[in-house]
């Protein structure tokens, strides 16, 4: 017999063969399901805690900038590394 | 019609658009499929009413009952399965400068940015603020194994689906788009066309997107992203630089036919506008023709979708139904004169209905 969401009335069953819970309940419902489901599919059943997306965001940026500096440096295009630079001191992270 | 910013990069870039969407829900409301229309509208006006307050600039695009529906989704300013009649209900779709809400598309919320070229990175930071905004007022459910919780399984963790507009005329004219489906799934990523599927009207659009939102984060998952487009950017050029030695002047036949034969047509099928899209994107990259040319054939290509022709079309008067060839033709030498209101050509049609 098919799990049931104690919140919305789904089953498990419907759940997966519609590929779409009905409610946020659902996730503690069909909490061991859902972990196998996601292992096999996305490989992990965990969350990678970060730093939330406007922070991994900044952070890409600011990497970017900072391997381009490297390369301008490294071509002794000063114009070019002093551009990046400015640009680094403006951001906000 | 608003023609979408990213239009300016036809002929310039290959990867023309990037897009950061955040799927987000609260608790107590049901997903779609599982809501009641009463309660879904409700729903929707409360995230109105809501968003406005945080932010008044941000302005209903559409919802269920827009008639203007097919020409968002040929315009890709809205996603195609708003279109399903096998998935009806209320939604809601705001936005303002590049970002926006859509309310009750599978998730409660889903809070997207859109930027130009390859820039991910903004769009994320974009959509990531206006999440932050939405968090204050929302309550927003997240759990401690799973991360972000989300109608699909399969958007858990981050919630975060990426993705890249790509533009590859010279590999779909040189018939090596086939095996990306296949290649993409073994990287752990996906390419389809725009509207579906992968046609030859697509003009050699396509969008690039990851499968994996939870056990990475969301830096892991746009570099993961950015390398994958990095290949298909270089195979373009290569394919181009392929079509050149390989075709030579007859290349620069079809460039010129397609830059003569979009001023003059008085018939044009969608799959001719497609094919004329591709060949004007690969000349204005080899500098034979300007990029303006290239833009404005894929400019009439989005506002003469069928769907959204048809609608038109048909509003203004009976005997066009059927003729959306010769209305697609007017419409797209319209634009290459650079006339104000393109949508104007259609007789009957007051400049006024398309402002």
């Amino acid at each position: 017999m098919s799990r049931i969401c104690p919140d919305c009335g789904r089953s498990w069953e419907d759940a997966r063969s519609k590929g779409r819970l009905g409610c946020t309940g659902c996730w503690n419902a069909f909490r061991s399901e859902l972990s196998a489901l996601l292992a096999e599919n996305q490989g992990a059943d965990r969350h990678v805690t970060g730093n939330g997306p406007v922070d991994q965001a900044r952070g890409l940026r600011r990497h970017r900038l900072e391997s381009r500096l490297q390369v301008a440096l490294a071509r002794e295009d000063y114009t070019e590394a002093g551009r990046l630079r400015d640009l680094l001191r403006e951001d906000p992270t | 019609m608003n023609v979408p910013e990213w239009v300016d990069g036809v002929g310039v870039e290959s990867v023309l658009g990037s897009r950061a969407r955040l799927a987000r829900n609260l608790s107590g409301v049901p997903f779609r499929g599982a809501i009641s229309p009463q309660e879904g509208r409700r729903f929707c006006e409360r995230v109105l009413d809501t968003l406005r307050g945080l932010h008044p600039a941000f302005a209903p695009l559409a919802d269920e009952t827009s008639e203007e529906l097919p020409d968002l989704v040929e315009a890709l300013r809205l996603p195609r399965n708003l279109l399903d009649p096998q998935d009806p209900g209320p939604w809601l779709a705001l936005e303002d400068s590049g970002r926006g809400v859509l309310a009750l598309d599978g998730d409660h919320l889903r809070i997207w940015a859109r930027t130009r070229g390859q820039s991910l990175p903004e769009a994320l930071e974009m959509a990531g603020s206006l999440e932050v905004l939405v968090r204050e007022v929302m309550p927003l459910v997240r759990d401690p194994q799973f991360g972000w919780i989300t109608a699909s399984p399969m958007d858990a963790g981050t919630g975060l689906r990426a993705s890249l507009l790509l533009h590859l005329p010279a590999l779909c004219i040189a018939g090596r788009t086939t095996g990306f489906p296949e290649a993409m799934d073994a990287m752990g990523h996906s390419i389809a066309g725009p509207w579906g599927g992968n046609s030859e009207d697509d003009a050699g659009l396509f969008v690039l997107t990851h499968r994996r939102t939870l056990g990475l984060s969301e830096a892991d998952i746009l570099e993961g992203l950015e390398r994958v487009a990095s290949i298909f950017v270089r195979e373009e050029e290569n394919a181009r630089q392929g079509l050149l030695q390989e075709w030579g002047s007859e290349l620069e036949d079809a460039v010129a036919r397609s830059a003569s034969l979009l001023g003059s047509a008085h018939l044009l099928s969608r799959r001719e506008l497609s094919a004329r899209v591709r060949w004007l994107s690969i000349g204005a990259r080899l500098g034979w023709v300007p990029a303006s040319q290239a833009r404005d054939a894929m400019e009439a290509h989005l506002r003469t979708g069928d769907r959204g022709l048809a609608r038109t079309a048909g509003s203004v008067a009976g005997e066009l139904e059927g003729n959306l060839d010769e209305w697609r033709a007017r419409i797209t030498a319209s634009i290459v004169r650079g006339d104000e209101d393109p949508g104007a050509s259609i007789p009957g049609r007051s400049p006024r209905e398309d402002a």
